[in-house]
């Protein structure tokens, strides 16, 4: 097996046989890396549910219970969930690719690896988590099986597109965060903002139609949007600034990959 | 013959980050400013043969580690390319890329999967990778609580005993206790003999010699040189360690020389490969007792290795100039040894030179004589008789 090191190789050349040969490599880090979080802690892998539960169920309480925001007729804990499901998938994968590089710094420093596949065990474990959660909020989708739209098969669709806003953002800011340690730190402020925002925890009833409009042309009320209609069945007008932002998404996503894989190698020279 | 790494005119430049202790919007715009530059490889090219063992030598700071980092792609060059033929092992920095959280177990398996190893086959190595480690006890432990011997211990086990093709070593090859240094030693001998293609830096010339066939020599990011480890090494010692052409007179400078009773002059050497000789003048006033007179034989890495000590009686030293002649008849084996000269007068320590010169006996030429793979540096003579039983 030949292996080149090559300062002059073009950006668009992608050596997906490596990939292939290294896949021992990826399956021990996303394993490793599941593995890891529930290590060293009192409730172990019960963490994986506990979580989500933790989290929607404060959620349900003060925002439900206590604030009594509006949510469109449907029952709060259902209204909720969709939306902050994906929220919460896309928060876990545009925080860990910011930070991928960064902190595999103990492997990149040493050892030769494809460096994609670092993002792409970011994404992997964010989405083990996003499905366990579903998982534990089977009985609550059953509970209200009436409100349950027959095009929930879509939300595969809303996973690829929460997965590709972070790719197209983040996997940016992944070589970047190595030289500027605040980077993390500022994407977390910027999505922090966003989560209220956008109608993630309410429904869009209680904003302005001007404000909606403008928030047209941010992806992620698409994303939120989406999901909740994927699920409950509300009418959704995917208008152009949909198409187009995806479009932007689309470009942005493929060149981040092309400008991650030529940089990531060279990352260790600004520690 | 394909070689098994091709360094084709390698240059690596790297920025220099300044960290500054202020924080100002000047040292803001400091930080998005383009750095400034840092050269630390110039248009290296050499090709490195399947079975070769080849060490890079250097002072800190040549590029040694730099250029490693790039033939193991840890890192990519700033022009020209490189190229390996096989499933690379590479200790890079003395260190492993090891996760702190991940018990040992998970680590080997990991740096073997890094390495190219296929899973299976590193089941079947696991055990003998431990027992080289010898860390059986602790294997199930996260690595953070190893000690740093524990760690390159482990990290050199899943080296050395995951069948590299290229074995990659920067400065690691002398870690641990004395036991398992000779495991090492060993393993990589094992290795060589199997035909495992090397790429070792190493600061101990005596370990460089008995193990490569062919030397690099970086300095300040250029290669200077590219031969025998002999040769080589021979040259870059002379000129980091002083080794001065043997058989020309050195004077002692005046503030090494003074003593209360003795001046030192000068000395000469002569090296052999059957006997080395060492003249040395000085000039004797004032001496009331006996005079002592001691060489210390250092290796080159400063480990002292045998005194010879010549009493000159009171009755035989005069006042003025005197040359003594040193016949060191043990004899030593090929290498690199440095002198250190010493004057005592009534058991007290009146002068010394530290690192006087250092001398290289040659290798052996003739193939009766022992080679001397071990690093071993003297040759006793003994009688053996023997008895039927």
């Amino acid at each position: 097996m030949v292996y080149q090191n090559n300062s002059t190789r073009n950006w668009w050349q992608f050596n997906l046989r490596e990939f292939w040969q290294y896949r021992e490599v990826l399956r021990l880090l996303v394993i490793r890396q599941i593995q890891l979080r529930y290590r060293q802690t009192l409730f172990g892998m019960v963490w994986v549910f506990l979580d989500p539960i933790i989290n929607i169920g404060v959620f349900t309480l003060i925002f439900g219970r206590f604030a009594k925001l509006p949510s469109e007729g449907i029952p709060y804990p259902l209204f909720l969930l969709p939306s902050i499901l994906i929220w919460n998938l896309f928060l876990q994968t545009s925080t860990q690719i910011s930070s991928c590089l960064s902190t595999h710094l103990y492997l990149a420093s040493k050892v030769y690896f494809p460096r994609l596949f670092l993002p792409i065990q970011a994404i992997a474990t964010a989405l083990f988590d996003f499905l366990t959660s579903l998982l534990v909020f089977v009985p609550i989708f059953f509970i209200y099986r009436d409100y349950i739209s027959p095009t929930l098969g879509l939300l595969v669709w809303w996973v690829i597109y929460a997965i590709l806003i972070s790719i197209s953002i983040s996997l940016w800011l992944a070589t970047v965060a190595v030289r500027f340690r605040d980077i993390g730190s500022l994407l977390r402020y910027v999505l922090r903002i966003m989560q209220f925002g956008l109608p993630v925890i309410y429904s869009q009833e209680i904003m302005p139609t001007q404000y909606i409009h403008l928030l047209q042309w941010n992806p992620l009320y698409w994303l939120v949007m989406g999901t909740r209609s994927a699920i409950l069945g509300n009418t959704l007008n995917l208008t152009y600034p949909f198409w187009l932002t995806l479009l932007a998404l689309l470009v942005s996503g493929v060149l981040a990959v092309f400008w991650f894989e030529q940089h990531a190698h060279t990352v260790i020279d600004w520690l | 013959m394909q070689p098994i790494i091709t360094v084709s005119q390698v240059s690596k430049c790297y920025p220099i980050i300044r960290i500054r202790e202020k924080i100002s919007l000047s040292s803001i715009i400091h930080a998005l400013r383009p750095p400034k530059q840092f050269w630390a490889l110039q248009n290296i090219s050499f090709r490195q043969y399947p079975g070769e063992v080849v060490g890079l030598i250097g002072a800190n700071g040549a590029g040694k580690s730099t250029l490693l980092q790039i033939i193991s792609r840890v890192t990519k060059p700033t022009s020209g390319y490189t190229q390996t033929t096989g499933r690379t092992a590479a200790l890079l920095q003395a260190a492993v890329g090891f996760h702190n959280d991940l018990s040992g177990r998970e680590n080997v398996f990991l740096a073997g999967a890094l390495i190219g190893e296929n899973r299976r086959e590193m089941e079947k190595r696991f055990d003998d990778i431990v027992s080289f480690a010898n860390l059986a006890e602790y294997i199930d432990w996260p690595v953070k609580r190893y000690s740093s011997g524990m760690r390159l211990r482990l990290g050199l086990a899943v080296a050395l005993l995951s069948r590299p093709e290229i074995l990659i070593v920067d400065e690691a090859l002398t870690v641990g206790d004395h036991k398992f240094r000779v495991q090492v030693r060993n393993q990589i001998l094992q290795l060589k003999k199997d035909g495992c293609s090397m790429l070792l830096v190493s600061h101990e010339s005596a370990l460089v010699q008995a193990l490569c066939n062919r030397v690099l020599w970086l300095e300040k990011g250029y290669l200077k040189k590219d031969g025998l480890p002999q040769r080589v090494l021979s040259e870059y010692l002379s000129q980091s360690l002083n080794l001065l052409p043997p058989d020309t007179w050195q004077s002692a400078t005046a503030s090494e020389s003074r003593t209360v009773f003795a001046d030192w002059l000068g000395w000469r050497y002569e090296p052999g490969a059957k006997q080395t000789t060492i003249w040395l003048d000085i000039e004797v006033y004032n001496y009331s007792l006996a005079i002592v007179c001691e060489l210390v034989i250092n290796t080159t890495l400063g480990n002292p290795l045998a005194i010879c000590r010549a009493e000159i009686p009171q009755k035989l030293a005069q006042h003025g100039k005197m040359r003594l002649k040193f016949e060191l008849n043990t004899r030593l084996l090929a290498g690199f040894y440095m002198i250190d000269f010493r004057l005592y007068d009534n058991q007290q320590l009146q002068n010394e030179i530290k690192n006087a010169f250092t001398f290289e006996v040659p290798s052996p030429t003739t193939p009766t004589e022992l080679n001397n793979s071990l690093g071993a540096v003297v040759e006793l003579p003994a009688q053996i008789s023997y008895h039927l039983l």
